[in-house]
């Protein structure tokens, strides 16, 4: 959302309140928040830290969503009414399992 | 800080939280739901707080109710945030406070002019509800819209605080066990609550211009904030009906005598000597305007009459050349929609101007219920007086005394006590 005025910028947040606010009357939204842009990545026995995985801001994991879908399918579909693509976003979009062992 | 600069926050503090504190409680209930509302006027209060530390410290900020606003959305959010995952609100936003992505957008976007409008209405409505006794409806109205203190609210409705204190105590309670719904009713629902949001207004606008506070006689952002509540109700389709527009011209006609009504001294001018070319003339042809307005349909109202009324005062050169017979008319047709004492008290008012002193003195003994009102006493006084009956004039003056608390009202008492002891 960088580089939008501050006009732009408020139109822009009232599309997530209509947005997250379309999906919890229909009963689909769970909860998530925006995640800050500083990370650290733990790895390994040895537990080394580094800054981050990603190489480019870019690609950086600007926050999360957690819906209720019957499927893949038709959480992708619900993911497409999300208003991040205007500021040419990318989501991506996986299921919780159940660990059922 | 010096002390010219001390008193000018305080007083602008004071007119603000007069002012604000209805908006923002009004707000924060729609975000929190009806059944928290106690945590709307907790953070107003803190909000207030704030401000009267800070000021007092730095200088006051040049858009002060921006500051608020801003300070109580800060508080707001912080408070949200805290009990995120704790509790649940039954505010029509509640799921969107629930996530960062649109906690501070949300809270944000209440604060808008018309948010602001729209919450005060579904309060104004809610506090106006059937299930209430009308006095509770009242002084809930009065306490959350209006920034009332207990203390005002018991004298603007001729009770003790105590009383007060319970009918709020039990109006919360109820609130508390959420049968109420934080929005505008529709229906058969309306016409009963809005009949009590009239009184309501006419009350707070009754408060600010017969101020019950010692000190200051009139408040006139009072006056003012009863005027703006009837227009916002005016303006909104469920408000819009001749009864609101009679009641908006009743209180232009009173508001136009404000400025001649009092002194440089703060002593009070009776209508008889004031000076009508002080009087308000865009307020008196608004009062006509909006009386021409609220006489579509068949309804008259009290506000219709009263309304009338205030225009043949407005209307009359001088006080020797006011319509009385006309006037009497209209005291007439109000008794019969509503013979309340003061309704009464004034009509024999009238009647001392037409019939003189002796047939309106009758009229008033035969008066129930008002001793406790101070200008019960005081009419009496000046009957007793024309009557050449100076110590029962004396008698009532004392009494009328020990039933004001307005300074203004005091000292009016007291010359007219001072004059009839010389006599």
């Amino acid at each position: 959302m960088q580089g939008l005025s501050e006009e732009e910028r408020n139109k822009h947040l009232a599309k997530w309140g209509e947005w997250i606010g379309g999906l919890a009357k229909d009963g689909k939204f769970a909860g998530g928040d925006p995640l800050g842009a500083e990370a650290r990545v733990i790895s390994g026995k040895k537990m080394a830290v580094t800054d981050g995985p990603y190489a480019e801001s870019k690609e950086m994991i600007g926050g999360y969503l957690i819906i209720k879908a019957a499927d893949l399918n038709s959480a992708t579909d619900i993911s497409k009414g999300c208003p991040i693509y205007e500021v040419n976003g990318v989501t991506e979009i996986r299921e919780i399992h159940h660990m059922d062992f | 800080m010096n002390v010219n600069k001390k008193k000018s926050y305080e007083n602008l503090a004071g007119h603000l939280f007069r002012s604000e504190a209805g908006k923002m409680v009004s707000v924060l209930t729609r975000i929190f739901g009806l059944s928290h509302i106690e945590i709307a006027e907790d953070i107003v209060q803190d909000t207030f707080l704030k401000a009267l530390d800070e000021w007092s410290y730095n200088d006051v900020p040049q858009n002060p109710q921006a500051w608020l606003y801003k300070v109580a959305k800060n508080k707001t959010i912080d408070y949200l945030r805290h009990q995120k995952h704790v509790q649940d609100y039954e505010s029509d936003i509640s799921h969107l406070l629930k996530s960062e992505w649109t906690l501070s957008s949300s809270v944000n976007s209440m604060f808008l002019d018309n948010e602001i409008q729209d919450s005060q209405l579904r309060m104004i409505f809610a506090s106006c509800h059937p299930s209430l006794p009308v006095e509770s409806q009242i002084a809930l109205t009065l306490k959350t819209l209006c920034g009332f203190s207990i203390k005002e609210i018991s004298r603007a409705l001729l009770t003790s605080e105590a009383n007060v204190n319970k009918r709020l105590f039990r109006a919360k309670q109820k609130i508390r066990e959420g049968h109420f719904k934080f929005e505008i009713p529709i229906g058969d629902d309306l016409v009963e609550r809005l009949d009590s949001v009239h009184k309501v207004i006419y009350l707070i606008f009754n408060e600010g211009y017969c101020s019950t506070e010692s000190e200051k006689i009139i408040r006139k952002d009072l006056c003012v904030e009863a005027l703006r509540l009837c227009q916002l109700l005016s303006e909104h389709p469920v408000g819009d009906k001749p009864k609101t527009y009679a009641l908006f011209s009743l209180m232009c006609f009173h508001c136009s005598r404000l400025d001649a009504r009092i002194d440089d001294k703060g002593y009070i001018i009776l209508l008889k000597e004031q000076d009508r070319k002080l009087w308000n003339k865009a307020l008196i042809a608004k009062g006509f305007e909006y009386l021409s307005k609220s006489s579509y349909g068949n309804e008259l109202s009290e506000y219709h009459l009263e309304a009338g009324i205030a225009s043949y005062h407005s209307s009359a050169a001088s006080f020797g050349e006011t319509d009385w017979e006309s006037i009497m008319k209209l005291y007439e047709i109000l008794e019969k929609i509503n013979p309340s004492p003061v309704t009464l008290l004034n009509k024999a008012i009238v009647l001392s101007q037409i019939n003189g002193s002796k047939a309106a003195l009758e009229e008033v003994l035969k008066i129930k219920n008002l001793e406790k009102y101070y200008l019960y006493h005081s009419t009496l006084a000046e009957l007793y007086k024309e009557q050449n009956q100076n110590d029962k004039a004396i008698k009532h003056l004392e009494q009328a005394l020990s039933l004001t608390n307005s300074d203004a009202e005091k000292s009016l008492i007291k010359k007219r006590l001072a004059g009839l002891k010389i006599n």
